[in-house]
């Protein structure tokens, strides 16, 4: 599975989705030390991994009864993958010492937000950003995520546990002053084995 | 006024040794091509003339990642006290 937009999935780093995505089904191999010591390379590698598992799974136990939408909004999952990665804010940490300057790269915490929801049953996550002027400590800031969530589920429930993950994963990695976090259910699929039994 | 000389090894194991990190960087190519007008450093780059340390990092997921950035960028201050720039980039958490 590659990224379908070539003129928008070149990382900070240089390289490609398409590149990144040929070296991930070879195996990671050659390994190329380049690659395997770039950190938006292996954001992407980890989040391209990730959504080929999830629809490998997802395909795989129901193809035939998916509707025909969720086809095509799961194929978008990797364009949305390559905006996050792409994206090259950097979030400020609070240090007492001017002459210090510590930031979080936000794709890595949009990388570590989409893990975190994806990790809940039933759930894939869509698009994940971050709304705000984040490059300034203390402005208020709104989460927003898009899922899509197993038909048998309960939408508020899920809705409730991905917030629920995406506020500790930002209190704990980042100083984010969050005021809002969105979670918008945007397709229904059918429920599939859980995502822990391989 | 010229920051110690830090040998590239010691100062990676010091940023590698403190609590939270996972693993450390190369400088981007622009950094290490800016480097090179003063003194190189591949890992965490000392730029004589800019008075400044660089580092990129990553961080444990299990961890917190804003408190790693800290506590390296305290690690960096007690090794460069004359600094004038202490720059921590975590760029992944994983």
């Amino acid at each position: 599975m590659t990224a379908s937009n070539a003129s928008s999935d070149v990382l900070d780093c240089g390289r490609t989705i398409q590149e990144l995505s040929e070296y991930l089904e070879a195996g990671r191999s050659p390994r190329d030390a380049e690659i395997e010591q770039c950190p938006e390379c292996l954001n992407a590698l980890e989040s391209l991994s990730r959504v080929s598992d999830l629809s490998r799974d997802l395909f795989a136990a129901d193809a035939a009864s998916l509707p025909e939408p969720s086809a095509g909004w799961f194929g978008g999952i990797l364009d949305q993958v390559a905006a996050e990665l792409r994206s090259g804010r950097d979030l400020p940490v609070r240090h007492p010492d001017p002459r210090v300057r510590i930031t979080v790269a936000e794709g890595a915490v949009r990388t570590l937000l989409r893990s975190a929801a994806d990790e809940l049953d039933g759930v894939f996550i869509g698009r994940t950003r971050i709304i705000g002027d984040v490059e300034e400590l203390g402005a208020p800031v709104t989460i927003d995520v898009t899922a899509s969530i197993a038909w048998d589920l309960d939408a508020r429930a899920v809705a409730d546990d991905v917030r629920r993950r995406i506020a500790d994963v930002v209190a704990r990695h980042t100083d984010l002053e969050v005021a809002a976090i969105d979670v918008t259910i945007e397709d229904v699929h059918a429920p599939q084995p859980r995502k822990d039994a391989s | 006024m010229n920051l110690p000389s830090a040998p590239r090894d010691a100062v990676t194991d010091l940023v590698l040794d403190a609590p939270g990190v996972a693993a450390v960087f190369p400088p981007r190519v622009a950094d290490a091509v800016a480097g090179a007008l003063g003194s190189v450093v591949p890992l965490v780059t000392a730029d004589a003339a800019a008075e400044t340390v660089q580092v990129r990092i990553a961080a444990d997921a299990a961890g917190r990642a804003a408190d790693t950035g800290r506590e390296v960028a305290d690690l960096l201050l007690a090794r460069f006290p004359e600094a004038d720039l202490i720059r921590v980039q975590v760029d992944r958490i994983q």
